[in-house]
């Protein structure tokens, strides 16, 4: 059907048309419109019937109680149980020790290994989020994702529940069954992205765009901090397949904290 | 002053510990959010929890409300969101429903919940639209919220409103339709 005659049967059922004729005539000669009338008409009936629903006295003082309680007893600072930034003091101290080492061992420090010298540069240089998309793309330099620690630190990233989280999420982006209260699909995505690219620009991700957001209730079912919220970006236009990155930004800061590569 | 510039005050002060202006943001909101919660959720306790942690999060975040809606639709979206987070943990970690628990010393509650009360196959022909539909359908034909409003709340443009809207109906009719023919 197409969508003028959708937006007259809808009108129609509505009751807010001045002049139902078309609409009428519509559904006399279509038994498609008929159809679709009778189930717009049958929900709006149905819907017509559900009361208004309030809170009791009682139920309002607990609420107030309860809320007030839990705002004043926050504490000023929130401490993430396992804060990223942490996490990359880190990741810096493993490079330095490992480019440190590769250049004490092998005798091309200077003038061969140029793929780590470059990502050490790039480290330095570049804020933390662009060294997560450039490391990634160096030759013989794994990602440098909050997993790819030292050694030492590799079976506690392999627990990590905030790289469980992203990975969980890149999968679901990647094989597009990404859901959240405001995820894009279809005509959708070009909304959600341009409502958010202005964080992304300042997360240093001009060339992505946002699919759409991670609660903090989603964050705090993985036992991190339920103030979390983050943003979900891919590279703009492109078909989400296996190897797509996907990016997290913190909501609250614009900060990039991970690309699952 | 505009209604979003009087929030965006009303919400400074709450930060400030003003118990005042506190109280003052809840009458305003409470009994939407719940009716949207409880319509959503389609269970009373459940609602309770989901409309506590909407204000909780509302108010942690208020540093976030920019003024550029008032704070109801923002408040409302908060809602949603927190209503889809529950959701999807209920289907991840399906419970047996609880009794309602109802204060025993208000009395009121019991007559909360009947007058409050769907028909039992309208609350299954609702909880049997996906998320998305299910919050169009609360905000538009049960809260009454304007098209524009509502597509405000939830963060789409008006036309995804609008096919939600239509598409939840049209799953809303069949549902109720299919438990007639039973």
């Amino acid at each position: 059907m197409r969508k003028h005659e959708i937006e007259l049967i809808i009108a129609l059922a509505e009751g807010s048309l001045e002049d139902e004729t078309e609409a009428r005539a519509l559904i006399e000669s279509s038994e498609k419109a008929r159809s679709e009338y009778v189930a717009q008409k049958t929900a709006l009936d149905a819907l017509a019937s559900v009361p208004p629903a309030e809170l009791t006295d009682i139920e309002k003082a607990a609420l107030h109680r309860d809320i007030w309680t839990a705002l004043s007893a926050r504490p000023a600072v929130t401490q993430k149980a396992t804060p990223w930034h942490s996490r990359w003091s880190y990741v810096a101290a493993g490079l330095f020790v490992v480019v440190g080492l590769v250049a004490v061992l092998s005798t091309d420090a200077f003038s061969g290994d140029d793929g780590a010298v470059e990502s050490l540069g790039s480290s330095q240089d570049s804020p933390a989020g662009t060294t997560l998309a450039s490391a990634g793309a160096d030759e013989g330099v794994e990602a440098p994702s909050i997993a790819v620690e030292s050694a030492a630190d590799s079976e506690a990233a392999a627990a990590d529940p905030l790289l469980d989280f992203f990975r969980e999420h890149a999968s679901q982006v990647r094989s597009g069954q990404f859901s959240s209260a405001f995820s894009a699909t279809g005509n959708d995505r070009g909304s959600i992205a341009s409502q958010n690219s202005a964080c992304l620009s300042r997360a240093d991700l001009d060339d992505y765009e946002a699919l759409g957001e991670i609660t903090f209730d989603e964050a705090g079912s993985y036992g991190l901090n339920p103030d979390s919220l983050y943003l979900v970006a891919v590279p703009t236009d492109v078909s989400l397949d296996e190897s797509t990155p996907v990016a997290f930004v913190e909501l609250l800061t614009c900060a990039l904290v991970h690309i699952e590569e | 002053m505009t209604t979003a510039a009087k929030d965006a005050v009303l919400l400074a002060r709450v930060a400030e510990g003003d118990h005042e202006a506190f109280t003052e943001v809840m009458k305003v909101h409470e009994d939407r959010v719940f009716s949207v919660c409880l319509r959503i959720m389609g269970d009373r306790e459940k609602a309770l929890d989901a409309t506590q942690e909407t204000f909780l999060t509302a108010f942690r975040k208020a540093h976030q409300f920019e003024g550029k809606s008032t704070f109801g639709t923002w408040v409302y979206r908060i809602a949603v969101n927190t209503c889809y987070d529950q959701l999807r943990k209920q289907k991840r970690h399906p419970s047996e429903p609880m009794p309602e628990h109802l204060d025993p010393a208000d009395h009121s509650a019991h007559e909360a919940v009947e007058a409050a009360a769907i028909r039992p196959e309208l609350q299954a022909a609702l909880a049997s639209l996906p998320p998305e539909f299910r919050s169009a359908i609360v905000l538009s034909d049960i809260e009454g919220m304007s098209l524009p409003d509502a597509a405000q709340t939830l963060g789409v443009p008006v036309g995804t409103m609008k096919s939600r809207v239509f598409r939840g109906r049209r799953l809303l009719a069949q549902h109720l339709g299919n438990q007639n023919a039973i």
